[in-house]
């Protein structure tokens, strides 16, 4: 019995479900009631009513007639309207295509940013160190940066980043000392049209690069290029970096910013959501005049790994940079008490010769809106000619100094900060507290000295393109005890407001 | 008496492990065929010159992104986007990309700067544009697809992922 039943059970499940399925969907003509219809008489229609009834048909015919001429004309201007947007559509597409070429083609590309700020010194110990900036709040712009981008092939693309500066203008160029008189720099320059005085400026290639990549593994630049390491370099625009002020890593050059020579860079696929960065650089090095020619036959090579995992809620990447090359910096001239025959010959003689080997790591986590950022970076030097020492900071010669020793020097920074996302007024923003503490180590320099420095502040980004920033800085300059020590060790307050925009 | 009652105890419970299984088979098939095509289905469609059958979202985002610029055949990527304030761009952008427009905006701006990069252009009609362009790959609703023309790499099922 209790099988039967079951038995029964299961074969009701097994025809009814698939039989639910196929029930005809609601709405479909069959559900529909039959309208109403007239159904003749038995008797068959009397002749009043047939009259009407083919009155009513003409008319319906007429009607009929009447909407399929204005479905036409319609339809025409439809097809009319269609046209015209098809060829906007197409000419977009043909600028973009390139006139039924199958090749994909950008235009030159010119973009951006700029910085204004307002900022104020406040030195504690009123010291030589203390000239470098003036002690009275000032406004100030001090980059407009302009790219210009070009993409001519799939492979092959180009881009120049050109910095443009009031400096040197009003840059003081000798103090007052030793007998000399004050001086700074007056580029002040008159019309000769209409007498209209004006001051001329001056420009900064930033980098200049060629790039040919035919593969994400492997590409290669040649020019001008920003050195690849660390995280401030790359990112170097204000409307880019969390805080305003440059860290000492930085200002200082610990590594060479940029390098003119090639570079080989590429990048691998590990997993999802996760990349390897290469790049092998090799350039002239540094030196006075390294972008444009190279003093000694060592060329600079470099080596830069990184490795990143990238996900909307946390992000992170370590790298590092090794590079290795040589400074040399020469005088020339004829040689002393030369004969005649010698006084048509020009000497070439390295008047400071130095090796180097340096390197740096850096690390980024993002986590949910909370950025941590750190880099370290290592600098040693070993003189084979040896000049006077320079003073720190200002990178002078100091004639008393004596000369210049082999060392090492490091320099380090850590940033935390907190992306706070909002809407106001529609518009999405961006409030980023932020603080940052450096401590480096110069031992190249007379006297060598300690730079250390805390800042804190708030960046605000009211919207993609711009950039709000308030910061204060803490900086100590200290150094290790030497006649001139006294004269160079400050300690100083720097408060700014800085506006960047990217255009 | 005692083994037909444990034999017919027996048959109760294959019966009723039997009556399971298919009660489950039926429930599982039911679920199948009941997701029907939806037009606004998002396809994500290639040149078919590319010789890739299929694509992840991750490797998607990174292709938007301008991270990947090349297609596992070795052949240049070309993302191309639809209209700014196309409603098929907000949904791409929330399945695929998962960011804001100003998020964004944002990431663009900072590309430009560090790398000399720009966002893919913006176009119409992409289902043209991705026939012609070697390498191309775009995105459009199942309602404007015609089948034949590009390569679908991959379904985003009413827009989501």
């Amino acid at each position: 019995m209790m099988i039967r039943f079951l038995l029964g059970i299961l074969l009701a499940v097994l025809l009814f479900v698939p039989v639910g399925r196929a029930q005809q969907p609601p709405g479909s003509a069959t559900d529909q009631a039959a309208p109403a219809s007239e159904t003749p008489s038995p008797s068959g229609p009397s002749q009043p009513q047939t009259a009407d009834l083919e009155k009513r048909v003409a008319a319906a015919e007429s009607e009929v007639k009447e909407q399929k001429a204005q479905n036409a004309e319609l339809k025409a201007t439809v097809d009319q309207l269609k046209g015209r947007m098809d060829e906007s559509d197409h000419a977009a597409e043909t600028a973009l295509i390139g006139m039924g070429e199958e090749e994909f083609k950008q235009r030159l590309e010119i973009y951006g940013f700029m910085d204004a700020a307002f900022y104020y010194y406040d030195f504690e110990k009123k010291t030589i160190t203390a000239s470098l900036s003036p002690s009275d709040p000032s406004f100030s712009v001090n980059h407009v940066n302009l790219y210009f981008s070009g993409q001519m092939e799939r492979t092959l693309s180009a881009l120049a980043e050109i910095q443009y500066t009031f400096l040197p203008n009003g840059k003081d160029k000798t103090y007052a000392v030793l007998g000399n008189k004050y001086s700074a720099t007056d580029t002040t320059v008159m019309s000769t049209y209409d007498w209209a005085r004006f001051p001329t400026h001056s420009l900064a290639i930033e980098r200049a690069i060629v790039t040919w990549k035919p593969y994400d593994f492997l590409g290669i630049t040649v020019g001008r290029f920003i050195t690849p390491f660390g995280i401030w370099v790359t990112d170097h625009a204000p409307t880019v970096t969390i805080p305003a002020r440059l860290p000492y890593l930085i200002v200082s050059s610990a590594l060479p910013l940029s390098q003119t020579g090639l570079q080989l860079f590429g990048r691998l696929f590990p997993f999802t959501n996760s990349y390897f960065d290469y790049a092998l650089t090799l350039s002239n090095g540094r030196g006075p005049g390294e972008a444009i020619f190279d003093l000694d036959n060592n060329k600079a090579i470099g080596l830069r790994l990184k490795g990143s995992y990238e996900t909307k809620h946390f992000d992170a990447s370590v790298g590092g940079y090794i590079y290795s090359g040589m400074y040399t910096s020469v005088t020339k001239g004829t040689k002393p008490n030369a004969t005649a025959e010698e006084a048509l010959v020009i000497v070439v003689n390295p008047s400071e010769r130095y090796k180097e080997l340096s390197g740096a790591l850096d690390l980024t986590i993002d986590i949910y809106g909370l950025r941590l950022q750190g880099e370290y970076c290592r600098q040693m030097r070993k003189y084979s000619v040896r000049p006077i020492i320079k003073f720190a900071v200002f990178e002078v010669e100091d004639m008393n100094g004596g000369h210049a020793i082999d060392a090492i020097s490091w320099y380090t920074y850590g940033l935390a900060a907190y992306r706070i996302p909002f809407k106001l007024a529609g518009q999405e923003m961006e409030l980023t507290p932020f603080t940052l503490y450096e401590y480096n180590k110069i031992r190249y320099s007379y006297p060598k000295i300690t730079i250390d420095g805390f800042r804190f502040g708030l960046n605000f980004k009211p919207s993609p393109f711009l950039v709000v920033k308030y910061e204060s800085v803490k900086m100590t300059l200290d150094g290790v005890e030497t006649p001139v020590t006294p004269a160079m060790v400050t300690r100083y307050w720097f408060h700014s407001g800085q506006v960047a925009v990217s255009f | 008496m005692n083994t037909q009652y444990g034999a017919l105890r027996n048959g109760r419970k294959l019966l009723g492990t039997a009556l399971a299984v298919v009660l489950l088979i039926a429930a599982v098939a039911s679920v199948d065929t009941a997701r029907a095509e939806s037009p606004n289905d998002i396809l994500v469609i290639a040149s078919p010159a590319i010789k890739v059958k299929s694509i992840t979202v991750e490797d998607l985002r990174d292709m938007f992104l301008k991270k990947r610029t090349n297609w596992s055949s070795g052949e240049k990527v070309v993302p191309l986007n639809v209209a700014d304030n196309a409603k098929l761009r907000e949904e791409f952008r929330n399945a695929v990309l998962e960011m804001s427009p100003s998020e964004e905006q944002s990431y663009w701006q900072i590309r430009k700067i560090k790398e000399g990069d720009s966002d893919p252009p913006a176009l119409g009609n992409v289902l043209k544009a991705v026939f012609k362009l070697r390498g191309a790959v775009s995105y459009i609703y199942r309602s404007q697809y015609k089948a034949g023309v590009t390569n679908v790499l991959l379904v985003l099922p009413n827009g989501s992922k």
